[in-house]
């Protein structure tokens, strides 16, 4: 694991980690958090541009975009709640409708002016996640997350996500929500 | 393997963007940057109120 957050200086974010449901707030228009997670993004471009912070994203979290922009595309045509009611089999049967938007959503995620870094999964952020699932019972994709904001950028994460905010060694940066 | 010293009763440090946002410095933004900005912000119209926390949290991505 790497260095533990130094616990809520501001001044000493200079990289984090982006949650899933963070891109999916900006990529949704009717999301109740859009507002907040643009200002958010676009007030970090600067500081990106200049070298001083980092934004890093996993090939997981991209993933999670992927597949929660084809269930809101499936439930806008079907209706809210039916992706959820499909087995996987359906599923899988009505990926060919999305195909066309979905590949424009993985092209804009991975294109030049993204302005984050795609790091790899080690077998490190595997060891602490399992951790933190087994000691904190939160859902391994989440864990995986956490274990990459640890290492890379010393526990600090863009996230709304309140399994994380029960966490030790993080730091959660949220958006949209009142201070506690 | 050492003794695990961590204090597994403790809880996260929570910083509100809004506070962050404050004190970020203004400056130039990459062109590349400021495209790829423009093309995602609200690039889907679900058509519905969402809220992103629980729809990536609402099943398990792509298990059966």
């Amino acid at each position: 694991m790497g260095a533990v957050n130094p616990r809520g200086s501001p001044q000493s974010f200079d990289s984090a980690f982006l949650d899933t449901n963070f891109l999916v707030s900006c990529l949704m228009k009717t999301d109740r958090f859009n507002r907040h997670a643009l200002a958010f993004l676009h007030g970090l471009l600067p500081s990106v541009r200049a070298g001083k912070k980092r934004l890093f994203v996993s090939a997981r979290v991209l993933e999670e975009v992927v597949w929660t922009c084809w269930r809101v595309l499936h439930d806008r045509e079907h209706g809210r709640g039916s992706f959820s009611a499909l087995s996987q089999a359906q599923r899988l049967a009505s990926l060919p409708s999305y195909r066309g938007p979905l590949k424009d959503i993985v092209r804009l995620l991975l294109s030049h002016g993204m302005p984050y870094e795609i790091a790899e999964l080690s077998a490190g952020d595997f060891a602490d996640g399992a951790e933190i699932v087994l000691e904190h019972a939160i859902p391994l994709p989440d864990a995986m997350h956490v274990a990459m904001a640890r290492r890379l950028c010393d526990g600090f994460i863009v996230t709304n996500d309140r399994h994380m905010r029960a966490l030790p060694d993080v730091t959660c940066i949220t958006y949209g929500l009142p201070a506690e | 393997m050492g003794r695990d010293t961590r204090d597994h009763t403790a809880t996260a440090t929570t910083l509100r963007a809004e506070d962050l946002l404050r004190e970020l410095p203004e400056g130039e933004i990459d062109e590349a940057h400021q495209a790829w900005f423009d093309a995602v912000a609200g690039c889907i119209d679900p058509g519905f109120a969402v809220d992103a926390d629980e729809l990536v949290d609402e099943d398990e991505p792509w298990g059966p």
